[in-house]
């Protein structure tokens, strides 16, 4: 248990650090107004997701911050259009 | 959803590794692309669902966002943006824009790589219909100004046992929101997920304004031309002259029309109501009509908070003075603007926030303008690197 969450620390410090140091990224992303916005307006790396809730494609309450617990998780955006 | 194989075949290598794939339906970017619009109810939300499914033979599970928009306000209000989270619910990587490729470099940094990667073009995957194949239109399109602005919509769905069939947009031209004068743009399309069309034989299309609130139309009633066919699926358009119209005025109007579903056998003649509020809707997504009427920067639609709903342009330039509850910002062009502080105004420095107090004069600064009052206010100040 210690060293997955020694793991986990590293991969979070690993992380946040590159985010914070890739002036690539950043030189890229502050090109677009767009994206400016999505820096401040979304959840910063480090930090919880925020607690909303969604529904399931049952229609079914989804509360993200529930049921994405205890897994890694990748979520897209996304529509028709 | 052009980052779908790639997202398929990420999922199917470290789906086994215990790691969870979702996407997350949000508004719609560009409303009738494709043929589709913008649902008006959690249900219809749904039925894209389904249709996305369908259409693209996908295994990564949806969650569908509620009707107020608050997974993609919350998220950061972008039509394609990545994350991922770890088992305690803590954002690792976002993106504005979904990549694949870099995400696969992530999850083999964080779960470890896989012994075979699956390749994206051997996944049987659908696609949506594209541009080409939508239905060519049976009735000549309006030649519609430049840069219109979409506006909020609100239908009626309690005055209605039926659903919407057709879906209202109204987008206002520029000049209607800034000076209370101009063309207001109403487009009706058939919900293609209910397989109706309109019946011609009924009568044509028609729109009533029943009530406007702080504006003035040159004309109440709105009556589309009818086709020669029987029946069909066209949009319907109209345009109409808006003068004297103060910010957050409304109209209340109701649209006539007959539907007809073919396989099921049935027709309704339909007068369905909804509320038009003059301001600029910030999930409408935009429709792409051509590079003509692609709105400039200042126009697009930008989510989030109640401040953001109002957002101005953004502008660029030197700060000249910070303090005293104002900014003074000179510009390329050498002018000097005025703008005012809030209490809830803030800086942002390398994608974080920061104190309004970091501002020095003589930096390079973007500002994100609301625009409301005869002054424009701050919203947030971006701090520009020093030019080399």
């Amino acid at each position: 248990m210690h060293r997955f969450s020694a793991t986990m620390s590293t991969v979070l410090v690993a992380t946040t650090l590159l985010a914070a140091t890739d002036p690539a990224g950043y030189a890229q992303q502050r090109e677009r107004p767009d994206n400016e916005t999505f820096l401040h307006q979304s959840p910063r790396v480090g930090e919880l997701i925020p607690d909303v809730i969604g529904y399931d494609e049952q229609g079914e309450p989804f509360p993200l911050r529930a049921r994405l617990r205890g897994s890694y998780t990748v979520l897209v955006f996304g529509c028709l259009t | 959803m052009r980052k779908v194989p790639g997202l398929e075949a990420l999922q199917r290598d470290y789906g086994p590794k215990g790691v969870k794939f979702y996407y997350v339906y949000k508004a719609l970017a560009h409303p009738e692309l494709h043929g589709y619009v913008t649902p008006y109810t959690l249900q219809e939300r749904l039925a894209h669902v389904r249709e996305a499914r369908r259409r693209l033979r996908t295994q990564i599970p949806w969650i569908v966002d509620a009707m107020d928009n608050r997974i993609k306000h919350a998220f950061g209000d972008r039509p394609n943006s990545e994350f991922l989270i770890d088992p305690e619910g803590i954002v690792l990587v976002k993106r504005a824009w979904s990549n694949p490729q870099a995400l696969r470099a992530d999850l083999e940094r964080i779960v470890g790589p896989v012994a075979q990667r699956t390749d994206p073009d051997e996944l049987e995957l659908g696609r949506l219909p594209g541009r080409s194949e939508a239905r060519p239109a049976e009735l000549p399109r309006l030649e519609l100004p430049a840069a219109l602005v979409p506006v909020r919509v609100r239908p009626h769905l309690a005055t209605s046992t039926e659903p919407f069939y057709a879906k209202l947009r109204v987008e206002a031209e520029r000049s209607v929101l800034r000076t209370g004068s101009g063309k207001l743009y109403f487009g009706l399309r058939l919900d293609p997920l209910y397989g109706v069309h309109w019946n011609n034989l009924v009568g044509p299309v028609k729109v009533s304004i029943d009530a406007a609130d702080r504006i003035r139309v040159s004309k109440t009633a709105l009556v589309a031309p009818r086709p020669e066919q029987d029946s069909d699926a066209a949009p319907r358009e109209f345009l109409l002259d808006v003068t004297d119209a103060q910010r957050g005025a409304t109209l209340r109007v109701t649209v006539h029309y007959a539907a007809c579903h073919g396989k099921e056998g049935w027709c309704k003649i339909l007068a369905q109501q909804f509320t038009i509020i003059l301001e600029r809707d910030p999930d409408a997504g935009r429709v792409l009509r051509g590079r003509a009427r692609r709105p400039v920067r200042s126009e697009r639609a930008t989510d989030g908070d109640q401040a953001a709903r109002r957002s101005g342009p953004l502008l660029r330039g030197t700060v000249v003075q910070v303090g005293s509850g104002q900014l003074l910002l000179r510009t390329a062009d050498g002018d000097t603007i005025k703008l005012r502080l809030l209490p809830g105004s803030y800086a942002v420095q390398r994608g974080k926030r920061v104190a309004l107090q970091t501002v020095r004069s003589g930096q390079r600064v973007a500002v994100r303008t609301i625009a409301t009052g005869a002054t424009p206010a701050v919203r947030y100040v971006l701090l520009l690197p020093s030019e080399p």
